[in-house]
């Protein structure tokens, strides 16, 4: 390589670099205080996180149609899945002693930190997306260690599983219908309401996310063949 | 996951019953029941901090992971040795820093002088929960790093195959038996 190139990336880089700094100290000031108006407001959130507070209550109506999306994907892998019922009940195929025995000693502890988040997510990092994070991944590693059947077509108390989360949502945000608007929670109850929305959050992204995968070995194995 | 309607109530009973079928009694259920609630509850005072208000939620959680736990593992027959326990732990504490002790100095030494094999290792251990235990222990210790189980056979990954590897394995294995009180063929 000759050595004008060598000098030029450098030079470009540094120009770039001040180019981007120029344009950064140059941003106007925002008009709005997003993180002011929170820090406000956070009083009649009935949490006292400012994260948890947006996603469930100021902006509570986003987050329920992100909910709602996640339960339309998964209705979206059902009506690919496989249809043959026996299919889906098989175990994952040569399951771990070792992975087993740590599975069946670690699978509780994970149900332990995901009650830990949704109840962390009221005042400090955490919540719901979180704890059905980890429950989802406590139901893969439970099949993926033999313990758990792949699920087949869903029978009515899984149905309700992971429709409840939207379910109990959507009934907290339409109660105000009746003497105001939309998501309009009261204040005095905001803190228990907020609770009840995560917890079923929880269990339903649990049962969402861990049924992407729990629904899929049907479609690995028809690969194979 | 049974999916009859009574399904909920099928699942109490099988926890309640799981002894029948098992090993203990329902004494021994009830016994490990409290045993890993406490656990659990220990563990969830441990991670809120010992915050009061977080008791509600702690409740419910503690109590799912219990029954988890139970359904997943059902209480062990064997009562361990506690003289032999307190052997074996000083035993792993002494093994594990003589086997850092031995990888630090050939990590520093200048030249490298490795003879890393797999062994293949017939374990006497009749049951297969501690087997577990023995193979885990020996990824613990610093040197040998268990690679396979099926069965009775170990494969274990080691530094140096000029260590006395397998007198190690077979003296700790002659350890956890007598911890679990039971006898080597």
């Amino acid at each position: 390589m000759s050595s004008l190139p060598r000098m030029l990336v450098p030079a470009l880089c540094i120009a770039l670099a001040a180019a981007l700094a120029t344009a950064m100290l140059q941003l106007p000031a925002p008009s709005v205080r997003l993180a002011e108006q929170v820090g406000a407001q956070l009083g009649h959130s009935g949490v006292t996180h400012p994260v948890t507070a947006v996603l469930l209550n100021f902006r509570g109506y986003d987050t329920l149609l992100e909910i709602a999306v996640l339960l339309t994907a998964l209705l979206g892998v059902l009506a690919t899945a496989a249809e043959e019922s026996t299919a889906g009940r098989r175990l994952a195929e040569l399951p771990q002693a070792v992975l087993q025995s740590m599975a069946r000693f670690v699978a509780p502890l994970m149900v332990l930190v995901a009650g830990y988040l949704l109840w962390a997510g009221s005042h400090q990092p955490g919540g719901a997306f979180q704890a059905g994070a980890v429950l989802a991944a406590c139901a893969v590693l439970l099949y993926l260690a033999g313990l758990l059947p792949a699920w087949a077509a869903p029978e009515r108390r899984l149905r309700a599983g992971l429709a409840a989360g939207f379910l109990v949502f959507l009934t907290i945000a339409a109660a105000p219908l009746s003497y105001g608007s939309l998501l309009q929670d009261p204040a005095a109850f905001a803190g228990p309401l907020m609770l009840l929305i995560e917890a079923g959050l929880t269990l339903s992204l649990g049962l969402v996310l861990a049924g992407l995968f729990l629904w899929l070995p049907d479609e690995n194995a028809e690969a194979k063949k | 996951m049974p999916d009859r309607p009574l399904a909920r109530w099928r699942k109490i009973f099988l926890i309640a019953s799981c002894a029948r079928h098992g090993r203990g009694g329902g004494a021994a259920v009830l016994r490990a029941f409290i045993l890993r609630t406490a656990l659990l509850a220990a563990l969830w005072w441990a991670l809120t901090g010992g915050r009061p208000d977080a008791w509600p939620v702690g409740a419910a959680t503690v109590a799912l992971a219990a029954i988890l736990s139970l359904r997943l593992q059902a209480p062990a027959s064997s009562r361990l040795s506690v003289a032999a326990s307190a052997g074996f732990l000083a035993f792993f504490l002494a093994r594990s820093l003589k086997g850092g002790v031995q990888v630090a100095a050939m990590a520093i030494r200048p030249r490298l002088d490795l003879q890393p094999a797999i062994l293949d290792i017939s374990l006497r251990l009749p049951q297969e929960a501690e087997r577990i235990f023995l193979v885990s222990m020996l990824s613990l210790l610093p040197g040998t790093l268990s690679v396979g189980l099926e069965g009775q056979r170990l494969q274990l990954h080691v530094l140096d195959r000029r260590w006395p590897i397998e007198q190690d394995v077979r003296n700790a294995e002659a350890r956890i038996a007598r911890m679990f009180r039971v006898k080597l063929p």
